[in-house]
């Protein structure tokens, strides 16, 4: 065991082997501990950053340089109210306004941007208002009248119920005529483009912006505001290890999930492959006569057929005839794969185990009197175990090749992230908008070579070392 | 006597993998949906079809292909039909299929049979190169590009060289049907037509060489490695011949042959391997008929594409077991 140990170590390729096989294993089995996303196609899982948001790192390319990160900050009033007794601090997250009859007060909040524009802006607060008829809070940013809050239901005014606390938001993706000042006051051809330009608009480039609430009372009487600190939140154009999508979902996760996917369908098919392969090559190789002249024709028809047309002919047949309407479509094209694959395992097993058949050990152990399946199970199959080994490597590449491109297609796989989907739905969204989106297209392609490559290289390293006779398979 | 018997051996063989491979389409076009319930006709008849009552259509399916026969008559009307060519009615096309067919075939031709012809020469001048430098880095590099192209996804690398040298560095056409017509959109007659088809076709032809010559260079290496150990190569070195002319003459014609096994299997498959090439690159071949068939499925032709495929494939097989012994003349003492 030691030798081959060490005859395996003294393999470059080995050792590469191992490692990509081992990199991608890793990514595959800590992908939920690896990021939060578990399926990045579902809608509420997309929108984690602006789409085709470049990767954090790329930041450092001058292209990419003042890109702005995901923000969620939570934003502190200017120093100089601490002095003045109209905004005092209720607590760590509360300020108190207070407003006399017939008066304005504006608190200021200062919003330090050190980035081009984000792709949305979101600000959030709870208001509680004075329970009167008599007040009007508005919300600025710059100059721009983005929001106004009043008890009357006039629009673009939004409606805020007095005497109780408010949850109010503000998004640049739901503003409207009706709920927003600055929109309303538009050309109306403008009014639709205001959510794609606000953000633009409110933070052009780096600097220090203010957000202004703006208390109003218009009554007799002083009253008093309760508002919380303002929280700003806003999609940035740079997130993650690999960037968003065109959904905005997180490249990454897609990745990680996707690999985890591609693994575990492909050694599955893999061992389904082998396992009829072993069966069919044994059988043909070992009984011969009429069995072996049967099985090598069957095996020898399947050879032949095309391939990929066939597999394109049958999930259309099995998805118009719905039998797949209650199977799960990842079963049925593992199991189309397995089954259209075995043809070329089961042939080298057969021509092995006819040369095995008529070795000395074999008739030796055959005059001694060992019954059939002693000789097949004692004697031959261990002697195969280096060749089983090898073609388990083999038909991973196959099998990941195959399932990426139906995926690829749009015949395969499209509910969740596997590489051939996301190659699919990267390719059809390239352009010249996006630079090409190399950090979508790039990874599940990389991918797909580097794990055949060295599932490659782990079977022909395999073969070499286990076998016991010098063998060569292609 | 020895020859004969192997002919006759090899043209029973393919006549019978033809019979299966007609029993296999009725299979899966014609039991696979009754076995669901569902009768064949249904299938002919878009799901998008506005005119006629469905049923009625259906009806006059079943009489006219005798769809409703029981199966074992049905059986024999169905094998009929395909060995006629009688392949039906394209649904999303309105066409007869061969007709389809046979327009596609050309152009499908037209991409492969080039980078065939480029690929091998290609995996023989590296192959070449590998033996004479065995186990030095230059042979080392090779190697394992030639086994890394094996293993990248076409659509993959497609979608990407596309990209770079057709829209962004615009050294390529990226539209067939912009670079075979005038700008105001007739097609160019005569040199102009044959000049733009081939620099449209030059990029995805350069691209299936690339992406299929690996197979062929491995195989011609590790084929002609082995036969440079070998006892009659040891016997022409004792002879005093040159290494080169050894290497030329006497291992590349032994090591040549399964590279022209080979060759003749992908030419068998050509029309299968390009699916996604032409899907990328936007080429109406077969491959891209095959997929826009499965997209609006569109039974008759994707019975009728397959099938084609798969009776190209069987020709060209036997056409390979026959002319196989003048390459090695080996095949007629086995």
């Amino acid at each position: 065991m030691n030798k081959l140990l060490r005859d395996l170590m003294s393999r470059k390729t080995f050792i590469f082997s191992v490692v990509v096989i081992g990199f991608f294993a890793v990514l595959a089995v800590a992908a939920p501990f690896l990021t939060p996303y578990n399926n990045p196609y579902r809608v509420g899982q997309q929108f984690v950053a602006a789409p085709y948001a470049v990767p954090a790192w790329a930041t450092v390319f001058p292209q990419y340089k003042n890109l702005p990160p995901d923000v969620r900050i939570t934003l502190t009033p200017s120093l100089a109210y601490e002095s003045s007794g109209e905004v005092s601090q209720l607590n760590s997250s509360t300020l108190k306004v207070t407003v006399p009859p017939g008066d304005t007060v504006n608190v200021t909040f200062p919003l330090r941007w050190n980035w081009s524009s984000p792709y949305d802006v979101r600000l959030s607060f709870t208001l509680v208002t004075p329970n009167t008829q008599y007040f009007q809070v508005n919300l600025f940013v710059r100059d721009f009248y983005l929001m106004s809050l009043s008890p009357l239901p006039i629009p673009p005014e939004v409606t805020v119920v007095p005497g109780k606390p408010n949850p109010v938001i503000f998004s640049t993706e739901l503003v409207n005529p009706g709920n927003s000042p600055y929109v309303a006051s538009l050309p109306v051809q403008d009014q639709s483009l205001a959510s794609l330009e606000l953000p633009k608009m409110l933070l052009p480039k780096p600097g220090t912006y203010n957000v202004t609430l703006s208390f109003v009372n218009t009554g007799k009487t002083t009253e008093m505001f309760l508002v919380t600190l303002p929280g700003y939140s806003s999609l940035g154009y740079a997130y993650g290890r690999l960037g968003t999508d065109d959904n905005g979902a997180s490249v990454f996760s897609e990745f990680v999930y996707g690999a985890r996917f591609d693994l575990y369908l492909s050694l599955v098919a893999s061992a389904i492959i082998i396992g009829i392969g072993l069966i069919i090559g044994l059988l043909a190789g070992y009984v011969g006569g009429f069995t072996d002249l049967t099985l090598n024709a069957f095996t020898d028809f399947f050879l032949l057929i095309p391939g990929l047309p066939l597999l394109i002919v049958l999930i259309s047949i099995f998805d118009i005839t719905g039998t797949i309407v209650n199977v799960n479509k990842a079963v049925l094209i593992l199991l189309i794969i397995s089954l259209l694959s075995w043809p070329g395992t089961a042939k080298i097993i057969r021509g092995q185990t006819l040369t095995l058949r008529n070795r000395t050990f074999v008739e030796a152990a055959r005059a001694l009197g060992e019954s059939r399946m002693r000789i097949l199970f004692k004697h031959i199959v261990p002697n195969l175990m280096g060749i089983l080994f090898a073609q388990l490597a083999y038909d991973v590449p196959g099998v990941i090749l195959a399932e990426s491109g139906l995926d690829f297609l749009g015949l395969g796989i499209t509910e969740f992230p596997t590489w051939g989907n996301m190659l699919g739905y990267a390719t059809n969204n390239v352009s010249f908008v996006n630079g090409f989106a190399w950090w979508w297209v790039l990874p599940p392609g990389l991918g797909i070579v580097f794990i055949s490559v060295a599932f490659y290289y782990f079977g022909t390293a395999m073969l070499d070392v286990l076998s016991p006779y010098k063998l060569r398979g292609e | 006597m020895g020859l004969i018997r192997y002919l006759v051996r090899r043209i029973v063989e393919r006549l019978a993998l033809l019979f299966a491979i007609l029993v296999f389409n009725f299979f899966i076009f014609q039991v696979l949906p009754t076995i669901y319930g569902i009768n064949p006709a249904q299938l002919y008849v878009p799901l998008t079809y506005k005119g006629l009552p469905r049923s009625e259509l259906v009806q006059a399916l079943d009489r006219q292909f005798g769809l409703n026969l029981p199966l074992d008559e049905r059986f024999f009307i169905y094998i009929k039909s395909l060995l006629t060519l009688h392949l039906g009615i394209s649904m999303s096309y309105e066409q007869p299929v061969i007709t389809l067919i046979a327009q596609r075939l050309p152009v499908t031709a037209l991409l492969v049979i080039p980078s065939l012809i480029l690929s091998s020469i290609l995996a023989i001048v590296f192959g070449l190169y590998s033996i004479s430098r065995q186990g030095k880095i230059g042979d080392s590099v090779i190697s394992f590009t030639a086994i890394m192209t094996y293993f990248i996804p076409a659509f993959w690398l497609g979608e990407i060289v596309l990209y770079f040298f057709g829209f962004y560095l615009r050294i390529f056409p990226t539209n067939l049907g912009e670079a075979i017509t005038t700008y105001n959109g007739h097609l160019l007659t005569g040199f102009a037509y044959w000049a733009n088809l081939m620099k449209f076709l030059t990029l995805p032809i350069l691209f299936i060489t690339i992406i299929s010559y690996g197979v062929r260079n491995i195989l011609f290496r590790n084929n002609g490695i082995e036969l440079m150990g070998s006892n009659f190569v040891n016997y022409l070195r004792a002879r005093g011949i040159s290494e080169r002319k050894i290497l030329y003459k006497h291992v590349t014609r032994n090591a040549v042959i399964p590279v022209v096994t080979r060759v003749g299997i992908d030419l068998a498959f050509l029309f299968a391997g390009v699916v996604f090439i032409e899907d990328i690159f936007n080429i109406p071949g077969l491959g891209r008929l095959l997929v826009r068939g499965a997209e609006n499925l569109d039974v008759p032709l994707l019975g009728g594409d397959f099938y084609v495929i798969s009776l190209f494939a069987v020709i060209i097989l036997l056409a390979l077991d026959l002319i196989y012994p003048l390459i090695d003349p080996r095949v007629k003492y086995e």
